[in-house]
């Protein structure tokens, strides 16, 4: 018997959960972020060491991101969120329908939160952001005071946000 | 937790203290508008200092959270003389961060992270040098608490808390013997907890949980337990009702709260009973000068009365060295010993020659524990209570 080995793929996170949701259900209200983030968050950290610490954590987390989300108004279609785990991450993938806008909004927003600047960046505009908060400060916040790690990844029509969150 | 926590805001004048609770997740301005009022009429209310108490607030979004900040900064320009004293939480894992960063950022702002230091014994008590003396004494412990247990209400598949679970090992024992429904352990040491978990995990239990918490501000949902416990722990605390309130309010109306405590100044130990005595009085003032009562444990019966307690049931689990592994009793003494002698003495700059009295004494028991003619007690007060069905 003969058999074309692939090549091992790097170890990827193990999948938790996956949740697609209607755009036009999310608008429904508001509270369906934080219902959603709870729920997700809840349902991940079930069997973890101190579920109700990570709870809260993730649950802060993806909430932030899916404010963002209500905020930046998808026209149509489904949001779909992934989440999966690896030994020190959980990492949940929120893959939302995009236009030409959209997608150019995604990605001005998520290149402004990068990692190496973005606690010195809160710092020195927190007092003009307290005034005229940016689209994407709850997201920079994450990046600057939580240790979160986001990016962007963009597909057919869609815009893929990761989030990165150490398991502690 | 199971329950959504609505958002509450309470002011009392009389404390200067502004209290938020539960979730505060606002659209934007508008929504976060009848809080920001609250705020302003607390601000223009008081003189001096305003808390702002989160010790409960579990989710603030970032929108909250720039609202805050924009509170704080019409503050400094309304009221100038006013100082702002924000009272965090280490159990709310992103307060510490976010209200750390509101410190740094406004001169009117102080942040007080409430749990770092709430009771004067707190660092002492929390160090991981106490896993073994917590380990030995449960061992010894549980072969009488087993059966007494029973007598004070817990029964299988019980929804079951136990409040400052130490190392977890007492979680352990009464989830194998009593097959809960579910059971939670909550404790404010992070070295204490991981060792439960790391326990937890070679025995293959994974239905236990372990909370991070502060048992006078429990996270966990009024009226939901059957059995709540707390074990040796009242003792330490210089404000013991604050904890025995929470107890209260997370047990079902039916269900009972079990206690254990000890009378430090009770444990004997023939033929040197003067030294093993003094050495007990002297630790019990030592832990006094920490905020501790090591005699709490006869006090237990009246207190849960006063509190309205039913069926209050209370009694003495009489450990001996004629009922007891005498090796077990032994090492749980000598690992008082090197507790006294070292974490608290230390803590409290005991002069040499006290500390090599307080080592004699412990050292007297010891040898009242190990001699073929020696008597030895370790009296532990028992009590329990049902709350009220209202
Ligand atoms: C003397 S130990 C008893 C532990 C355990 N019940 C046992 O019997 O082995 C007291 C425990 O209370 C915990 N503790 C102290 N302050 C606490 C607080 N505010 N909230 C929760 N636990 C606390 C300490 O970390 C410690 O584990």
């Amino acid at each position: 018997m003969t058999s074309d080995l692939a090549p091992p793929s790097p170890p990827g996170p193990s999948p938790i959960l996956t949740l697609r949701i209607s755009v036009r259900g999310l608008y429904d209200s508001w509270t369906h972020c934080q219902r959603l983030a709870d729920y997700i968050a809840r349902f991940v950290a079930s069997d973890r060491f101190d579920p109700e610490q990570l709870t809260t954590r993730l649950s802060t987390y993806l909430n932030e991101v899916l404010e963002y989300v209500f905020r930046a108004r998808p026209s149509e279609g489904e949001i779909v969120v992934e989440v999966g785990r690896t030994d020190e991450h959980v990492i949940a993938e929120l893959t939302i329908p995009t236009d030409e806008a959209l997608a150019q909004r995604l990605r001005d927003d998520l290149g402004r939160v990068a990692p190496a600047d973005a606690r010195a960046r809160y710092e020195a505009e927190f007092e003009s952001m307290i005034l005229r908060p940016p689209a994407e400060v709850g997201l920079l916040e994450l990046v600057a005071l939580h240790g979160v790690e986001l990016t962007l990844r963009e597909g057919d029509g869609a815009g893929v946000i990761v989030l990165t969150v150490p398991h502690e | 937790m199971e329950n959504e926590q609505p958002f509450s805001i309470r002011f009392s004048e009389n404390d200067q203290e502004v209290a938020l609770e539960g979730t505060l997740r606002p659209a934007g301005p508008e929504a976060f508008a009848p809080v920001r009022a609250r705020l302003d009429h607390a601000a223009d209310a008081v003189r001096g200092v305003l808390y702002l108490n989160f010790k409960r607030l579990r989710y603030l979004n970032h929108t909250g959270f720039l609202e805050l900040a924009r509170f704080i900064a019409a503050c400094a320009e309304r009221h100038p003389s006013l100082k702002l004293k924000l009272v965090v939480s280490s159990v709310v894992p992103w307060a510490p961060l976010r209200f750390g960063f509101l410190g740094a950022q406004f001169g009117n702002t102080i942040v007080e992270q409430y749990d770092k230091a709430f009771y004067p014994g707190q660092g002492v008590i929390e160090n991981d040098q106490l896993v073994p003396v917590l380990r030995t004494q449960t061992n010894i412990v549980w072969s009488h608490e087993r059966e007494l247990l029973r007598r004070h209400g817990l029964g299988k598949r019980m929804r079951i808390a136990d409040i400052c679970c130490g190392i977890g090992d007492f979680a352990v024992l009464v989830y194998k013997e009593f097959e809960p429904a579910y059971i939670v352990g909550v404790d404010h040491s992070r070295p204490f907890l991981q060792y439960a978990q790391q326990m937890a995990r070679e025995f293959g239990i994974t239905d236990i949980e372990y909370q991070f918490g502060d048992a006078t501000h429990l996270f966990l949902p009024s009226n939901s337990f059957d059995f709540v416990t707390s074990r040796l722990a009242l003792q330490i605390f210089n404000d013991p009702s604050s904890i025995l309130r929470e107890l209260v309010r997370i047990c079902k109306p039916g269900g009972r709260v079990y206690l254990t405590n000890e009378m430090t100044v009770h444990n004997y130990g023939y033929p040197r009973h003067e030294s093993v005595a003094w050495t007990y009085q002297h630790a019990v003032k030592i832990a006094q000068s920490l905020g501790m009562d090591m005699n709490f444990g006869p006090k237990m019966f009246s207190l849960l009365t006063d509190m309205g307690f039913e069926d209050v049931r209370m009694e003495q689990i009489p450990i001996t060295n004629n009922n007891t592994a005498i090796d077990d009793f032994a090492r749980v003494i000598e690992s008082w010993e090197e507790y006294v002698t070292g974490e608290l003495s230390t803590a409290t700059q005991q002069p040499p020659e006290v500390v090599e009295r307080l080592r004699m004494g412990f050292r007297d028991h010891v040898y009242a524990i190990r001699s073929r003619r020696g008597f030895a007690t370790w009296p532990i007060y028992v009590a329990s209570g049902r709350k009220p069905e209202r």
